[in-house]
């Protein structure tokens, strides 16, 4: 099972070594994951993708960016499979990303508000922005944005924040096997819930393997 | 592995998700995932009544009580009361505890838990013998008016000593929840509130107890397997306490086939 939304390093609600990050996203049939910085969530900064360096072979970096850094900065970044955006924290509208010449993974919302300390507030990205961006893939969204978003946009979408029940069956149902991505949002969830959601939907092979490997080797973050 | 979960809800405030039969779907998803009992409450007819009229009440759980006779080995009636209407929850409790099958009480925001308006009906409770399940969460936005934070449920809880409470949304309740009530030794915490936060629910164990964390999913607002997520990776001990040896323990009217 491939992992599109994981962080690794320290950051205020969670941390992570890749060592650790990686044990707890095997226990949970993890096989691979597109691993972001966590302290990227919190702050605008380049260094913070310093910690995707050298990362085990299970790993998949993708950087955190901002479009506003230099465009040399920003061109060190192509290598990558895919970068991701976090407007809401960062402080830009998410259409500015559009401006980023490589495949990009917006990053609806770290957490639920309601549970955060009152002085780390984290804005979440509105469905109209993530339309407004289109990028290749969107993260944390909820249930009830899937549809607005995936309609409107070319997107695919995981399900790491979006949950009800028989959300992975009703999602392949409505929008398709081929838009979906399955995303732990490890290590601030746990793994197992993305594991318990798939095994939960009963879906055909074809599908299974559309969520689990198959469209995250058609965007390039798996070796066919 | 018998698994109880002791926190889901029925009625119209939810939209169906495989058929137009909340009940049905409710009782079918959550076998699919291991799930053999689940105690369910109806907050409202149209949608989640905070403030039901008596006449509101009684409809609610009338459509809990249809459902446990219509699924009667999967499901078991929690009554829903409210506090603001006292005579009228007193009435709804005899009518579905005292003289019908039902299992526990919901208290969910009419009032605060601390509040001493609670007592003539939480003594009645406490002479039957059932347990309450009580919302609380800690919310620094998008709170609900007269919503208990587990502080107020700890407060309750010193007030009435043999009342048993099951403290709902150990997701909202935090590591700050958890130590509110770890004095108090007659609350229970459900598993349920929000999103799986990763390792939750190991700390809740290693803080209160095994035997004080029980296996709530509050479906159909949230998803019953990714509910169970939460749990699978707890000792075996404690995860058969948690999923369903403490429900045991605690709902006493609970059929013994449980």
């Amino acid at each position: 099972m491939f992992d599109v939304t994981c962080f690794v390093g320290a950051g205020p609600l969670a941390s992570s070594t890749p060592a650790a990050l990686g044990e707890l996203l095997r226990r949970s049939g993890v096989t691979s994951a597109a691993v972001s910085p966590m302290a990227g969530l919190f702050v605008s900064d380049p260094t913070v993708n310093d910690v995707l360096r050298d990362l085990p072979p299970f790993f998949v970096p993708v950087p955190i960016v901002d479009p506003r850094w230099p465009p040399r900065v920003l061109a060190s970044y192509r290598k990558h499979p895919a970068v991701r955006v976090v407007p809401g924290s960062h402080g830009y509208p998410a259409s500015e990303a559009r401006a980023l010449d490589m495949p990009v993974i917006l990053q609806m919302r770290v957490a639920d508000p309601r549970n955060l300390p009152s002085d780390l507030p984290l804005p979440e990205v509105e469905v109209a922005e993530a339309v407004a961006l289109s990028p290749m893939v969107v993260t944390g969204a909820r249930a009830h944005e899937l549809s607005p978003i995936l309609t409107a946009t070319q997107a695919l979408a995981d399900l790491s924040l979006a949950e009800q029940p028989d959300v992975v069956r009703r999602a392949v149902a409505t929008f398709g096997a081929d838009r979906l991505l399955i995303g732990t949002h490890a290590p601030f969830l746990t793994p197992e819930a993305a594991r318990q959601k798939l095994l939960a939907a009963r879906l055909p092979q074809a599908s299974f393997a559309a969520l689990t490997s198959e469209n995250a080797a058609r965007l390039n973050f798996i070796l066919r | 592995m018998t698994i109880i979960d002791a926190h889901a809800h029925l009625g119209s405030g939810f939209p169906p998700w495989r058929t137009n039969d909340v009940a049905a779907d409710l009782v079918a998803t959550s076998a699919e995932v291991g799930i053999s009992r689940t105690l369910v409450s109806t907050l409202g007819v149209d949608g989640l009544l905070s403030h039901p009229t008596p006449s509101e009440l009684r409809a609610a759980n009338d459509i809990t009580a249809a459902a446990v006779a219509r699924f009667p080995a999967a499901l078991a009636g929690v009554v829903y009361l409210s506090p603001e209407h006292p005579a009228a929850s007193l009435d709804e409790l005899n009518r579905h505890v005292a003289d019908g099958p039902f299992v526990g009480v919901k208290l969910w925001i009419a009032m605060r838990a601390n509040d001493v308006r609670l007592d003539r009906l939480v003594g009645r409770i406490e002479e039957l013998g059932v347990p309450v399940l009580q919302h609380a969460w800690y919310k620094t936005v998008d709170g609900f008016p007269d919503e208990s934070t587990p502080s107020d449920v700890a407060e309750l809880a010193r007030r009435h000593p043999g009342l048993t409470i099951q403290m709902a949304h150990l997701g909202g309740a935090g590591r700050r929840g958890v130590a509110d009530i770890a004095p108090h030794k007659n609350i229970v915490v459900d598993t349920s509130g929000g999103d799986p936060v990763l390792g939750e629910v190991e700390y809740a164990v290693s803080e209160l107890g095994a035997d004080r964390v029980i296996f709530g999913t509050d479906a159909p607002i949230r998803d019953p397997a990714t509910a169970l997520a939460k749990v699978l990776h707890l000792p075996p001990d404690s995860r058969d306490l948690v999923l369903s040896g403490n429900a045991r323990r605690l709902y006493g009217r609970l059929p013994c086939s449980t």
